[in-house]
């Protein structure tokens, strides 16, 4: 048996979240969730071992995914962590912005299924799914 | 008119001593009639005679005779009170002959006596005709000049009472104005400019223009003095304006006292006299409001676009889902409504795509980043994408590309969004086949929106599905406007598809027009310069439908 990988999700939508978790837990990942920059550092600090973040841009509170990746970055532990980034939105600026912290892909919730999503992650993470 | 009347003695008593000389001398040079009558009122004696009358008709006919039947009562009064009273009489009558009027006379009448006795009377007559006339038209003259000095005063009022208005518009009107004279000299500046700029009108009068109103770029360089409205209505004679939502770094600023600046929106209209600018009227509008309106409005748009796609895409989400399968089977009927859920929130998810992009057009605040691009590729990709969004559909798509294409400089998102709207509908409404074209047009002009382009590539979109009816022509390109026909065929269409590809053209450069024959077919054309799209920094993104 594989040891599960662990997903931290920034999500400020409930229900969105919600979905998020379904889909990754499907999937056979493990998930922790954040709805805030702070809380989701905080989980950072805490939880021994998170492979790879889903972040949305806006969350609760005035710190925004882009605020959260450029201090995970800045953060020698955490470094070379894969992030996606799932937004409503992508405005140019914005897009080049984590393309400077080095998120060269930005998703757009209604452009893509989360199925698609957790494929990219599985290729990210080196997972070969069987069957 | 009068001959002499002594001189052919006919008339009158015979008398040849010295002094009846004399007398017959003065009577003969004598300007004017003198006649005698009797108490019978019978002229004895005339001195002259009118002219065309037989004199001795005169010796025995009644003075009254001579004067202008209209005049005779007065005249016979005056005879009358003569004869009566022994005094002398003045007044003024028409002389006549054979009843017709001859001329004024001033007529003296005196007796003569013999001792007590009033036996006669004397009647001297000068012709006043032409002092008369000179006092008529001096009369008239006067009235004229009264009636011209009334008018005078007349127009004086009215353009006293024009220029109090003037004035009063000039100094309450919420814009700036100052009127600059032929040399570039301010001459006046009303209240409202002076306050703008935290100054007094006396700061601006007698100056230079130039130095008086520094206009600046945002970045607070000056405004080159060639690219200034009021330097512009004296070049080329003719009202020049600024637009007032022009990016934020084309706008115009004048800095105030203290050191603050405002953006304004400059218009000058010269007035032009003999050829030449003779004056230019310049208003000057502050526009901070309206740039105001224009950021809220801009952040409107980015907060809804995020607000209204965030549920958007929870219900896309949690359909995909459900049809997924992995909560539990969908059976076939469940699957097809979960399908029309889904094929209903993309919809939404478009239309909202759609009004942003509007939104974003309306005030100017979208993202142009040109490059250099090729066209064809563009259209085949396009073509692929929507082949495929109507693949139940067997259409057939021809394609001609001239062999010399060169590329075109223009952002690829904007190009993209204008061809998959008008191949996109020309699948939509086609019969059996579309064709798009692309050509090279050289040595034509292209309306760009600040220079004309000689050359250009034409898109050329053909069905041979529906048309537009005729009727409806005028009105293809109006905001959620959609044909009859288009809507009994697709009731889903937006009406923001043309809308948003003429906005994007008319922005941009370039030209669009279509031929169309109900039932028959549609052709738009598109024509772009080379040299297409100039960058704009802008605040979002134009976004596929």
């Amino acid at each position: 048996m594989d040891i599960k990988k662990t997903i931290l999700v920034l999500e400020d939508e409930l229900p969105l979240m919600k979905a998020i978790r379904i889909k990754l837990e499907a999937a056979g990942f493990e998930v922790v969730t954040s709805r805030s920059v702070q809380q989701a550092l905080n989980t950072m600090e805490d939880v021994e071992k998170i492979d790879a973040v889903w972040t949305d841009h806006y969350l609760l509170g005035n710190d925004t995914g882009l605020d959260f990746v450029s201090k995970i970055k800045a953060d020698p532990r955490w470094k070379d962590m894969p992030v996606f980034v799932v937004s409503v939105t992508a405005s140019p600026h914005n897009v080049e912005s984590y393309a400077a912290l080095g998120i060269k892909k930005f998703y757009t919730k209604h452009e893509y299924r989360i199925d698609d999503i957790i494929a990219d992650i599985n290729t990210k993470l080196n997972i070969v799914k069987n069957g | 008119m009068f001959k002499n009347f002594l001189s052919s003695g006919n008339v009158g008593p015979e008398n040849n001593d010295e002094s009846a000389l004399k007398w017959r001398s003065f009577l003969e040079y004598f300007d004017g009639v003198i006649a005698i009558v009797g108490r019978d009122r019978k002229i004895t004696f005339m001195n002259r005679v009118l002219e065309g009358l037989d004199p001795l008709e005169v010796v025995g006919s009644s003075p009254e005779d001579w004067v202008y039947k209209h005049d005779r009562e007065i005249f016979i009064k005056n005879l009358d009170a003569v004869f009566r009273d022994g005094g002398l009489v003045s007044f003024e009558v028409r002389g006549a002959a054979a009843d017709k009027m001859t001329a004024w006379y001033l007529v003296r009448i005196g007796p003569i006596r013999e001792g007590k006795n009033i036996t006669g009377a004397i009647i001297i007559s000068s012709d006043i005709t032409a002092l008369k006339q000179t006092i008529e038209k001096m009369e008239d003259n006067k009235d004229a000049m009264v009636n011209l000095l009334e008018d005078i005063e007349k127009s004086r009022m009215v353009s006293e009472n024009a220029k109090v208005k003037d004035e009063a518009i000039i100094l309450n009107i919420g814009e700036g104005l100052a009127v600059i004279d032929d040399s570039g000299s301010v001459e006046l500046v009303n209240q409202r400019l002076a306050e703008m700029l935290l100054s007094t009108p006396s700061e601006f009068v007698d100056k230079k223009w130039q130095e008086v109103l520094i206009f600046k770029y945002e970045d607070n360089r000056n405004v080159e003095i060639g690219k200034i409205p009021i330097q512009q209505a004296y070049d080329f004679k003719t009202r020049v304006t600024t637009t007032p939502m022009i990016t934020s770094s084309m706008r115009y600023f004048l800095p105030r006292v203290d050191g603050k600046r405002i953006p304004v929106q400059v218009t000058a209209s010269p007035i032009i006299t003999d050829g030449k600018v003779s004056q230019v009227i310049v208003v000057i509008r502050d526009i901070s409001k309206e740039i105001e309106l224009e950021k809220t409005k801009t952040e409107f748009v980015s907060i809804a676009s995020h607000q209204l796609r965030t549920p958007l895409s929870t219900v896309n989400w949690y359909t995909e889902m459900l049809l997924s399968g992995e909560v539990g089977d969908v059976n076939p009927k469940q699957k097809d409504y979960l399908n029309e859920i889904y094929a209903g929130n993309q919809r939404m998810i478009e239309l909202v795509n759609a009004l942003l992009n509007v939104s974003r057009l309306e005030v100017g605040a979208f993202i142009v980043e040109p490059k250099m691009i090729n066209m064809k590729t563009v259209v085949e990709d396009v073509i692929n994408e929507a082949k495929v969004q109507f693949n139940d559909r067997q259409i057939k798509v021809e394609t001609v590309f001239d062999d010399n294409l060169p590329e075109v400089q223009a952002d690829q998102n904007l190009a993209r969004i204008i061809l998959q709207n008008l191949i996109t509908n020309a699948m939509k409404y086609t019969g059996t086949k579309i064709n798009v074209s692309l050509s090279l047009q050289e040595g034509i002009l292209i309306n760009q929106r600040d220079r004309k382009d000689s050359s250009g590539i034409l898109i050329k979109i053909s069905d041979d599905g529906m048309g537009i009816p005729e009727t409806q022509k005028p009105q293809i390109f109006t905001k959620l406007f959609r044909a009859d026909n288009a809507r009994m065929k697709d009731p889903q269409g937006s009406g923001l598809g043309l809308y948003i590809v003429k906005s994007i053209i008319d922005q941009t450069g370039g030209e669009i027009w279509f031929d169309s024959k109900e039932n028959s077919g549609s052709t738009f054309y598109v024509l772009v310069p080379i040299k297409w799209m100039e960058k704009r920094t802008g605040t979002r993104r134009l976004t596929e439908e």
